[in-house]
């Protein structure tokens, strides 16, 4: 009895998954499936963000240029040569991967906010550029995606399959994630990220940590380009690559709890729902509103939260379970 | 062997080490002393790889590592504590020392129960979950041994560890480091507090003003009128001589 | 004047002077001598009131002033010259020196202050247009002398004036310093230089790891060699 119920308190997000599962095919209202969608895509780019800024310690905010480079790319390959976006997916993320790795190289003796700094100007670098060379991408009139429905071109009638897709994603996101804080990597990262002197002074190589995390991060952020390129069958670049799009990934992570797997889940669930909601009510007449509301979120959240919503509320759950335990095991 | 040949480095105009031969033994514990400003924690720097000298050798057991990165300086089994102790805050002491073991390894199963072993034989294990931001100075500093001895170096550069510590704690760290040199550990010890350098060292090297002044033991060091000069100031005349 | 009792300070977790029995008598110049890392700078600092005394006292003309805040106890009359001269580079000598006397209490007496400073130590009225940034180590160091001259001090607290000169250069310091102590000013010198210390004070103290292990006259001290035994450890 005492070994199930301790099992149980830590299969919480098996239990969620299913039961996520179940209930998304039970929905049918297509507003409710679409903010689903957004929702996991979030945590998705969120997890792939911390991996760089949340355990690296590096807080990049130019990660929409990884998200829009693998959006563009397996929707050229796919507009012009017919390449399955499933193909161009991984071509795309493996693009951004290389992207990546070039830009923590030639960052590598920036620290703190001059790095930040730098994957700012990255990321406007690559909106530009996108803008401006029209003979590519279009530029700001965007690229339509054709509208051939079928698994190989990864276009669905219904918006149940992307959900799913977007969940797969999500999952294998926050499972790399919670694997790598067990293993080597994720250790030499973090050691990195409290103290650089230190860790090199005990053989750990952290500019080849860093490299495999900005490489890694960028591989998986560029996936969920290409996922919302076949949601929504057409990207610009002030949909794939605006800094907004930058700022609202650390956002998600902190808020959820950063350096933690499941933190992005919890962020990603209380911010998406209310900033769609608050487009919603207020898109047209205060066009920015949902970002005063973020600002205003993220300070309540340091002030009275700061290792974020994800601890604390797992935090809650051990001591409601735990104590359940305990009564169960003393009288039993 | 640990064999440091001619080393020189300047900052800019700043020279620092001005041609530094000295070398210390497996078998051996050094003491490096010297007036503020001598260069010793940058002749540490340059050992292990934090600085690239401007001209000179830093030999182990023959092999010219002078220039390698201080990852692939711990790596050959040279391993250095910092005057200003470096904890990974965040971390649990357990963790800390896990990520030292992870040089040896790439379990981390197996880094941590190497790592637990370090944690014994330093007397932490009663703190192995603390986040070591919250430990004291004196177990901050053991967790940094810890750390470094995770490593399975076979050189230990210690520099000042004794600093800040009352002196109970600087006896019992006193202890500690005849115990690690025990396992086999040659060590070098930057260290202020005099005396227990002095009780400590089988040889003393004193470096003054970027050069080695004076390699001898304890007694004869301590005076040579060199030493008692860089120390004490020209002139001094005292009842020995 | 001034006495400190079983003094223990330090920073955070580190106590780094522990119990320290300490007194400087009025005219005197006291030297407090000791390794690096003994805890010299800490001790007037905690005097100073830069750093707080985590148990004992400190007595200052009979009162006692442990819990008064740093600014009160300038005003006062505890004037501390701090290691590494500290000066205003881009201020001229005259400017660095008028800054001396910020405190109610000197800037009453400003002209006549600077004129007693300009004539204890010359080469400060001959330079003293200068932009102190462009002076030599040695001269900078006047300045910050005759910058706590100005504060009209009661006690006036040197932290290791010759470090970083060359010997020649801290020969003039000491010098100075020997004219400021015939004046009948107060002095507690720390010092590393053993030998130039013990010349112009007339009582020393030595302070290893925190702990005061020896003291008494100065001419005692010179030629004692449990001050090269404290210093060497053996």
């Amino acid at each position: 009895m005492k070994l199930d119920k301790g099992k149980i308190i830590n299969s919480w997000p098996f239990v969620i998954a299913i039961l996520g599962i179940l209930a998304i095919s039970k929905i049918e209202n297509q507003y409710y499936l679409g903010m689903i969608f957004n929702t996991l895509l979030w945590v998705a780019i969120a997890g792939s963000w911390q991996i760089v800024g949340g355990y690296a310690g590096e807080f990049s905010l130019g990660h929409a240029a990884f998200f829009g480079i693998g959006a563009y790319t397996s929707t050229l390959l796919y507009i012009h040569f017919s390449v399955s976006p499933w193909i161009g997916m991984f071509i795309g993320a493996a693009f951004a991967g290389i992207i990546g790795f070039l830009l923590s190289w030639t960052c590598f003796r920036l620290r703190g906010h001059f790095f930040t700094l730098a994957t700012l100007a990255f990321g406007q670098v690559v909106l530009i550029i996108a803008t401006s060379w029209r003979s590519l991408t279009s530029g700001s009139e965007g690229l339509l995606l054709p509208i051939k429905m079928g698994f190989w071109q990864m276009s669905f009638e219904s918006k149940h399959a992307y959900v799913y897709l977007v969940l797969i994603y999500a999952i294998s996101v926050i499972l790399f994630t919670y694997v790598m804080e067990r293993r080597r990597l994720g250790y030499y990262l973090i050691a990195y990220r409290e103290n650089d002197e230190a860790a090199r002074s005990l053989g750990v190589n952290t500019f080849r940590a860093r490299l495999t995390a900005s490489t890694i991060s960028a591989f998986f952020t560029a996936i969920g380009g290409t996922i919302y390129a076949q949601y929504t069958f057409f990207i610009e670049p002030e949909s794939v690559l605006p800094v907004t799009l930058s700022i609202q990934a650390p956002l998600v992570s902190i808020v959820g709890g950063l350096g933690t797997p499941f933190g992005p889940l919890f962020g990603a669930v209380l911010i998406l729902p209310l900033s769609q909601f608050l487009r919603g009510i207020f898109g047209s007449s205060f066009n920015g509103l949902h970002l005063i509301i973020y600002g205003l979120i993220l300070i309540v959240v340091l002030l009275l939260m700061p290792s974020g919503l994800g601890p604390v509320i797992l935090k809650g759950w051990r001591k409601i379970t735990g104590a359940q335990v305990k009564k169960i095991n003393a009288s039993g | 062997m640990l064999r440091v040949e001619g080393l020189y480095k300047a900052f800019g105009g700043l020279r620092v080490l001005e041609g530094i031969d000295f070398q210390v033994a497996e078998d051996e514990i050094v003491g490096l002393i010297g007036p503020n400003g001598a260069g010793k924690t940058t002749l540490y720097n340059v050992i292990t790889g934090y600085y690239k000298p401007d001209a000179g050798h830093v030999l182990l057991d023959d092999e010219d590592i002078t220039g390698l990165s201080p990852a692939q300086v711990c790596r050959l089994g040279l391993c250095r504590t910092f005057q200003i102790v470096k904890p990974f805050g965040n971390l649990s002491v357990e963790k800390n020392v896990a990520i030292g073991s992870l040089v040896r390894t790439r379990s981390v199963k197996e880094a941590h129960r190497a790592a637990m072993e370090e944690i014994l034989f330093l007397g932490l294990e009663h703190l192995k979950d603390v986040p070591s931001r919250s430990l004291t100075l004196s177990d901050r500093k053991r967790l940094e041994l810890a750390r470094a001895l995770a490593t399975k170096p076979r050189f230990l550069l210690l520099d000042e560890v004794m600093c800040g510590l009352n002196p109970t704690e600087v006896k019992g760290m006193l202890d500690l480091i005849r115990r690690i040199h025990d396992r086999g550990i040659g060590i070098v010890v930057i260290e202020h507090i005099m005396t227990a350098v002095m009780s400590l060292s089988d040889r003393v090297v004193v470096l003054s003003q970027g050069k080695v002044i004076k390699d001898g033991t304890p007694q004869e060091v301590s005076c040579d009128p060199e030493v008692i000069k860089a120390y004490l100031g020209e002139g001094y005349q005292h009842a020995g001589t | 004047m001034l006495a400190l009792k079983n003094l223990r300070a330090g920073y955070g977790d580190i106590e780094v002077l522990h119990g320290v029995n300490l007194e400087v008598n009025t005219g005197e110049v006291v030297a407090l001598l000791g390794a690096n890392a003994a805890g010299k700078t800490t001790l007037i600092n905690c005097v100073s009131g830069l750093i707080s005394a985590v148990e004992g006292q400190i007595l200052f003309a009979g009162k006692d002033i442990t819990k008064l805040p740093a600014h009160e106890r300038a005003s006062i009359g505890i004037i501390q010259v701090c290691e590494g001269r500290n000066l205003f580079p881009d201020m001229t000598v005259e400017e660095n020196l008028e800054l001396g006397a910020y405190s109610v209490r000197a800037r009453r007496y400003l002209k006549e202050t600077l004129d007693s400073v300009y004539q204890l130590l010359p080469i400060l009225k001959e330079r003293r247009k200068a932009l102190a940034g462009s002076l030599s180590g040695g001269q900078q160091q006047m300045v910050a002398l005759g910058r706590g001259l100005m504060s009209r001090p009661k006690i006036l607290m040197l932290d290791e004036p010759s470090l970083g000169l060359a010997p020649v250069i801290v020969e003039t310091v000491f010098q100075a310093i020997k004219r400021i102590a015939e004046t009948g000013s107060t002095i507690l010198l720390v010092e590393q230089n053993v030998v130039k210390a013990l010349e112009i004070a007339s009582r020393a103290y030595v302070l290893e790891n925190g702990n005061i292990v020896m003291s008494g006259k100065a001419s005692d001290l010179a030629k004692d060699d449990g001050l090269r035994r404290a210093y060497m450890g053996i």
